[in-house]
């Protein structure tokens, strides 16, 4: 249909959204086929900065990317490099466990959050299962939800079993977060046979016994303080490996060192991959392996390798019996560059990373040190206060001193530490045991935990001590005469009230492990108008009560158990007392770092310590934590070493009758072992921390990440869904909140409910989205890439991960639907960080794929100069121009005044895509070396894992047979058969993914005019 | 046969040209490049950008004509020096000129180019200082005769350009007693198309130089006029008196606009100038037709100027790919902002506040309330901000009614209430919203309909000033709906031609059979 006007012919021209009528002249004539983007290029047919931004939006949104971190910036949480390490190793290995061992306060808990979110954003994981003491639930439930959106049920062992199995019938729609205590589903002994104590736990550890070689049930398993879990013998460990068994993924939490020849570490390593880490030696034997390729990596990285040293250490590696075959130390042999290339940083830095990525093992393993954190600047400084004892105080010390004594020497050794609790209580406040003794008794298992942090796999026997006191309490002294001749309260009062009338607007945090401390402080100071408020493990909304601290109106003084403060963060305050002293190093390093935690506004932190003169207190604060610099220096994960030698000085200066001088003796004794054991601690920590390939790749990746913007915005998923739904479903409104720009009220047509259902249904995302429903006109929606919920619960948050985003990803997908452009953008200068020569630049963008044992996928970005010669910009350079022009540019709609698009072409299609397509090739081979090592590596660990498991099972078999349990005996043999099936699936999977499968394709080329 | 064949190649042609254009507003497709003139010119060793550099334009009302915009009415080349040059490629500019009572805004837009881009106007110095974008709708008559856009001779203005294109007797100062309406809005409609040309060109020239420029413009009229043959006459001449002075390089005097007056037939009969007017309201709504908003049935749309109120229901249909605009209801009515602020200076009793605001001219922003005016005074002033709001609510609940009783009773919008826009320099304004809201409750405590539902539309990425964000944009929307090629605005039926349908009786269109309201199940 036409009409002329004014001598201009006209043509009505259908489109998606209607038709509209064209003027004869603006029509062009196309090919039937779809044109290569370089032939658009040649021919002048450029398209937009929009054209170039939604087909990378689109990769990132679709593809799997290996060098992009799609839990950046969606969770509640502050940006370090350092705490996407443990994710990105996980995603580099070939092992699908790994041990998150970074020193306190480092955020362990944060780490295993962005590797749910990532996972989750990865894969579209939505089962998460975190196992905790008892004590952490709740701070587990609450970190999940407020920094990373997870809704956790904290359930007991009778729901876990119900959940699981519910989850089993759901099929891919089951999702969850559980959170649960190690005490709470720890199975009894003999749950297996049916013998013994029968309850909810047993049941659920047969059940997990009986899925563990079907399907995962759990996409990530969370263990914290795994090192409960390091004595193979408990029921602990049991619990672990049950659940290790029907989970895909798990993250240990621990802050154990890594010593090299210590049981504790294969322990955990066997629990992370039981299959990979199977021997006690093999950490030992994989740092031996690796030091060849260390020694060549920092020889290269120092500008010193020659091709001949470079080959003696691979070859030397290569001799290992861990690394004998591996492909890609073959390849490098087979490839190794002449002394020239060994200067050039592009070569170098490659080869830095294939260096490190040739024992995939060390992968497997986590650490980040304090003194490694760039952002850890705050100075600590200690105050002691050494308060001599009144008559009375003195002589309550001394009597309670010798019963704890009479009483250790009487039952021996064997007691622990149990021994010492009474008197580490009168150590903290002598009036407020004595209370305590003569109104509660014998504390529970968890107020146990809490005061003293012992593990509660251990018996509490505490009672016997405690009832002597009690029976001896009317003569150890007298509650009154204590509280009023209490000497340190009232050096603490006299201080605080000084410190706050200088510093009216301070928040003090006094730290105490002693419960009835707290309580006895808070009467007290309140009597004296010093407004308080307490923070302890059981309370529930702590939330609530450090709001209430921190409100310039609230309370002067938090009185907070560590157990209680566990998890919080308390950097906003400066001043730390110390009321009483663990004796345990490590429990000092947990309160201090509840403030010197990242956030920390002030240069330094003062450290108040309370002490009584004279009393076995001061002499192990002079004599140990003064000489160790406790209190000025993070002492990293040293616990196990610390614990031992503690609990050993604490016996000795219990059970032996010793003089002051012997006391001191004693103490500087074991602060000389400590040290002495520190120091090879850390000479040893320090090659581990070398030898491991801790590689600062990683860290430099996870930069540049951040750097290079290589994340999901708002304005990406907004744009990218609503011009999806403009195009493709007529009448779908997006309608834009006058007030939040990302707001929208959204109300899809007919046919995109109905597509977007399906969608929805087949991928089991029921629930996820309200827009999908009929009964309401419209959905309000906010385009937000967080993991959060937002405030307004009627608004449903649009993320990465969101079915609608899913649903236009896999519609766009679809064959001929996006057709890669040439475009032409302009961008300034200033939108690049670094600095580049100005001038017109042609680019191209090409994206690998490669199918293995690990799909890996990457864009690769090339530029060069026009009137540069032909010398590309490096892949980063080239990717900082692109992505900038995709971000900040704007049409370049002169570009054909400027360039020859002919020449343009050719520079795409001769250097860039020539450049591309060399380096694919390149990854390619590295790839496969790679693929084929992992599946060795996995083919090894399944053969290990099926003979190590078939042997127990036969045992079990035979056992029941014997007992003549045939029924027990049959279940048995089909938990054999299960195995054998387990295998061949195995053998199967990894033989099909043993075959690489690389693809690449062109993205994008085009002119970006840098001015 | 071959028609069709031809037609269908060409379907696809566009199609694939287009797709992405239409796929995502904000983004474009490929532009088409020019690419064999360049190479040509290459050829002959001359650079391509020698044959393209114009001179800079000085945006002054008594400037004459750049050196490129001499020449054809029709097809203005950008690029001088191209002599022996192959004809360059053309390119469609549209000029959407919102001819409003206080000011006059205007976008110019590329519909064929990616991303249809467009630009919003800035008249710099010449613009109101409220807003560069808004240019006071105001003829100035120099002392020695010529017409300018801006000027500082005593009583030499006129600023009723537009009102008078509706009467039938102009009073005028210094103006011949010849020269009518239709002569001083032609007159300013051609200083303002100068401007527009010059300063888009600066603006845009690293963009459009290359190009061979086929200009058209659309000028708003008023909905209620738009049913009146002469008024409608009266703004198309002008409109294309004005476009065709607008290439005189002589300065603008009452002479030049009498002869050109004289040459230029009647308008109706003209097929060839690129000049059409088309309704605010349309012009309103179209932005809306054509962004992911858009949604088939009855609307109303509420104008809220600085002088007049305009509402209009209108029912918007597709017929054969065209957009058809049902203008079921119009009213225009002195119920502006300005008029509210001067029955507030009419109302207060404090001289000294009164005296304050008395010089506050019509684009200015007026206080929310009439407590603004004087606050903590106790005059006494009467409340007419009560009475205004009555009234505009009095008109809404009319429109309304007349629409579910009479102009389209079936509409499936009822039960969910239909969508309004609020749109116009006023209606921002607290009052109006809670006016037309308040019509509303009045209008449904008598009949069963959903409450209305207010839309704004936000700015459009095809427009490229920064400066503008969603809050100025509904102040420039009628200029970006004139912005759209007039043959894709699509049909407009004026309420004369429209039937009331009679409860019972069938529907007016067969377009309804396509919904099904609750009434006819």
């Amino acid at each position: 249909m036409n009409f002329t006007r004014a001598g201009v012919t006209y043509w009505q021209v259908q489109f998606a959204q209607g038709s509209n009528w064209v003027p004869e002249d603006q029509l062009e004539g196309i090919t039937e086929a779809e044109e290569h983007p370089v032939e658009l290029l040649r021919r002048g047919r450029v398209g937009a900065t929009a054209d170039l931004w939604r087909m990378l939006t689109h990769v990132r949104l679709t593809g799997r990317l290996a060098n992009v971190l799609y839990s950046m910036d969606m969770t509640g949480t502050d940006f370090y490099a350092y705490q996407f390490k443990p994710l990105v190793k996980l995603l580099h290995s070939p092992s699908t466990g790994i041990l998150l061992a970074d020193e306190v306060g480092l955020g362990k808990t944060i780490e295993a959050g962005l590797l749910w979110t990532e996972l989750q954003s990865r894969f579209y994981f939505r089962r998460l299962f975190v196992l905790c003491p008892a004590v952490l639930r709740g701070k587990w439930a609450r970190e999940l939800r407020t920094r990373f959106g997870v809704r956790a049920d904290i359930l007991g062992p009778g729901d876990v079993f119900v959940r699981l199995r519910e989850s089993i019938s759901e099929g891919p729609s089951a999702a969850f977060a559980i959170v649960a205590s190690i005490q709470g589903l720890r199975p009894p002994r003999g749950w297996e046979n049916g013998e013994g104590e029968q309850g909810p736990s047993a049941e659920l550890a047969r059940f997990l016994r009986e899925y563990e070689h079907l399907d995962p049930l759990i996409d990530l398993l969370v263990i914290d303080e795994a090192h409960y879990m390091r004595n193979p013998e408990t029921m602990t460990n049991e619990l672990g490996k049950l659940l290790r068994g029907v989970s895909q993924y798990v993250a240990l939490l621990s802050a154990t060192p890594i010593h090299l020849h210590s049981a504790d570490l294969f322990q955990l390593l066997n629990l992370a991959d039981g299959d990979l880490f199977n021997r006690p030696n093999q950490f030992d034997e994989l740092l031996q392996a690796n030091a060849p390729l260390v020694k060549a990596r920092d020889e290269l990285q120092a500008g010193r390798l020659t091709p001949e040293s470079f080959l003696k250490n691979l070859r030397l590696a290569a001799a290992h019996p861990l690394l004998a075959g591996s492909r890609q130390l073959c390849a490098l042999m087979e490839e190794v560059p002449p002394e020239s290339e060994l200067k050039n940083p592009r070569i170098v830095s490659r080869l830095m990373h294939r260096l490190e990525s040739v024992n995939l093992l060390g992968h497997v393993l986590s650490r980040t040190r304090k003194r490694d954190v760039a952002e850890w600047r705050v100075v600590r400084e200690a105050v002691p206060e050494m308060i001599p004892l009144s008559p009375s105080e003195r002589a309550f010390y001394e009597a309670v001193t010798d019963v704890v004594r009479e009483f250790a020497a009487r039952r021996g050794a064997h007691e622990g530490f149990l021994l010492v609790t009474p008197q580490r209580q009168m150590s903290s406040c002598m009036a407020a045991a004595l209370r305590f003794w003569q109104e509660r008794g014998a504390p529970s298992e968890e107020e146990l935990f809490e005061d003293t942090g012992l593990s509660t796999e251990v018996p509490t026997e505490v009672g016997p001590v405690i009832q002597e006191l009690i029976e001896r309490t009317r003569i150890l002294g007298n509650y009154k005469l204590l509280r009023r001749e209490d000497s340190k309260y009232e050096r603490l009062r006299t201080k605080l009230r000084e410190y706050l009338a200088e510093h009216p607007n301070e928040k003090i945090v006094l730290f105490s492990y002693f419960r009835a401390t707290l309580r006895y402080l808070s009467e007290r100071l309140e009597e004296d108008g010093i407004p308080t408020i307490i923070l302890q493990g059981r309370e529930e909304d702590k939330d609530t009560i450090i709001d209430a601290f921190k409100a310039p109106n609230g309370p002067a003084v938090l009185l907070s158990s560590e157990v209680g403060s566990e998890g919080l963060d308390l950097q906003f305050s400066r001043v730390l007392i110390n009321y009483d002293l663990p004796w345990n190093p490590m429990r000092v390093e947990q309160r201090i770092g509840r403030l010197d935690r990242l956030g920390q506004k002030a240069q330094r932190i003062t450290i108040w310590n309370l002490l009584h003169k004279d009393t076995i207190d001061e002499r192990i604060y002079g004599r140990l934590y003064a000489r160790l610099g406790i209190f000025q220096r993070a002492l990293g994960g040293l616990e196990p070493i610390l614990g031992e030698r503690i609990q050993e000085l604490t016996l000795a200066l219990l059970r032996d009758r010793l003089t002051p001088e012997q006391e001191a003796d004693r103490i500087r004794q074991t602060a000389v072992a400590i040290e002495n054991r520190l120091h090879d601690e850390q000479r040893l920590e320090d090659e581990a921390q070398h030898l491991v390939a801790f590689g600062d790749f990683i860290l430099k990746e996870i930069r540049a990440a951040r750097e290079l913007s290589r994340s999901i915005n708002p304005d990406d998923l907004r744009q990218y869904v609503i011009g999806f739904f403009s195009e493709r479903y007529p009448g779908s409104e997006f309608r834009q909140d006058p007030v939040d720009g990302e707001k929208f009220r959204a109300s899809l047509s007919a046919q995109a409910r109905f597509d977007l259902d399906k969608f929805v249904r087949r991928h089991g995302l029921v629930g996820q989205t309200q827009l999908t429903r009929t009964d309401v006109a419209f959905c309000d929606i906010r385009f937000e890439n967080t993991v959060l919920r937002g405030r307004d619960r009627m608004v449903e948050t649009v993320n990465q991960l969101h079915p609608i985003v899913r649903f236009v990803g896999e519609k766009l997908s679809e064959p001929g639907a996006l057709q890669p452009p040439a475009v032409a953008v302009r961008v300034s200068q200033d939108a690049l960080r670094v600095r580049l020569a100005l001038g017109v630049y042609v680019f191209a963008v090409q994206r690998w794929s490669v199918g293995g044992v690990q799909d890996i996928e990457r864009l690769y970005y090339a530029a060069v100069r026009i009137g540069s010669g032909e010398c590309c910009l490096t892949p980063e350079d080239a990717e900082r121009l692109i992505s900038a022009a995709a971000l900040h540019g704007e049409d370049w709609l002169s570009a054909a005044d400027h360039v020859d698009f002919t020449e343009a072409a050719r520079l795409a299609n001769d250097v860039c895509l020539a450049e591309a397509d060399k380096e694919y090739k390149a990854f390619v081979e590295e790839r496969r070396a790679q693929n084929d090592d992992r599946a060795d590596i996995q083919e090894r660990s399944a053969e290990a894992h099926f003979r190590a498991r078939r042997e127990t099972l036969i045992n079990v078999h035979d056992r029941h047979l014997r007992a003549g349990r045939h029924g027990l005996a049959r279940a048995t043999e089909g938990q054999i058969g299960a195995l054998k099936r387990w295998l061949e699936r195995e053998r199967k999977r990894i033989a099909e993914r043993r075959q690489l499968t690389p693809t690449k394709e062109d993205v994008c080329v085009g002119l970006i005019l840098l001015e | 046969m071959v028609f069709g064949d031809l037609r269908e190649w060409l379907q696809s042609l566009a199609w694939w040209r287009r797709k992405r254009e239409r796929a995502f507003p904000s983004v474009s497709s490929r532009a088409s490049t020019g690419r064999n003139e360049k190479e040509r010119l290459m050829q002959r060793g001359r650079h391509p950008r020698e044959l393209l550099d114009f001179p800079p334009v000085v945006a002054t009302a008594e400037r004459s004509l750049p050196e490129h915009e001499k020449g054809s009415t029709r097809d203005a080349r950008i690029s001088t020096g191209a002599k022996g040059a192959d004809r360059p490629q053309r390119i469609d500019l549209i000029v959407g000129l919102d001819f409003g009572t206080a000011a006059t805004k205007v976008i110019v837009r590329s519909p064929y180019l990616p991303g249809e881009r467009a630009r919003a106007i800035s008249f710099a110095e010449l613009g109101h200082p409220s807003s560069t974008y808004l240019l006071p709708t105001k003829l100035h008559v120099g002392r020695n005769g010529t017409l300018a856009l801006h000027g500082d001779v005593p009583g030499s203005c006129f600023d009723d350009l537009k009102t008078a294109l509706f009467d039938r007797e102009i009073p005028g100062a210094a103006m011949p007693s010849s020269v009518d309406s239709v002569g001083r809005a032609a007159a300013f409609l051609a200083l303002v198309l100068r401007e527009v040309r010059a300063r888009f060109l600066q603006a845009e020239r690293e963009t459009y130089r290359r190009f061979q420029i086929r200009w058209a413009v659309n000028v708003g009229i008023p909905s209620a006029g738009y049913d009146d043959g002469n008024i409608r006459e009266k703004f198309l001449r002008a409109a294309r008196v004005g476009w065709k002075l607008s290439w005189e390089t002589k300065p603008m005097t009452w002479d030049l606009v009498m002869k050109t007056l004289g040459e230029v037939g009647k308008a109706a009969e003209d097929d060839e100038t690129p000049v059409e007017v088309i309704p605010e309201v349309v012009a309103q709504a179209v932005g809306y037709a054509r962004s992911p908003l858009r949604n088939p049935g009855l609307h109303l749309l509420v104008d809220v100027g600085a002088s007049t109120l305009d509402i209009c229901g209108f029912f918007l249909r597709s017929a054969q790919g065209q957009d058809c605009y049902d203008l079921l209801t119009t009213t225009v009515d002195p119920l502006g902002v300005a008029k509210l602020h001067e029955r507030r200076i009419g109302a207060l009793r404090c001289e000294e506040n009164a005296k304050r605001f008395q010089n506050l001219d019509a684009l200015s922003p007026v206080p929310e309330t009439l407590g603004d005016y004087h606050p903590g005074c106790a005059c006494g002033a009467s409340d007419v901000d009560g009475d205004f709001r009555f009234r505009v609510a009095c008109l809404i609940t009319r429109h309304l009614a007349n629409l579910k009783k009479r102009r389209d009773p079936y509409s499936p919008k009822w039960p969910d209430g239909i969508p309004v826009f609020l749109c116009g320099g006023g209606s921002g304004m607290q009052l109006f919203r809670k006016a037309v809201e308040q019509g509303d409750r009045d209008f449904r405590q008598h009949m069963n309909a959903g409450p209305i539902q207010l839309r704004r539309l936000p700015k459009p990425a095809a427009v490229v000033n920064r400066d503008i964000g969603d809050g100025l944009f509904h102040r420039l929307s009628v200029a970006y709906g004139l912005s759209f090629d007039a043959a894709n605005i699509g049909s407009v039926t004026p309420p004369g031609k429209l039937e009331d349908i009679i409860p019972g009786s069938p529907p007016r269109r067969d377009y309804e059979a396509n919904f099904i309201s609750k009434e006819k199940v």
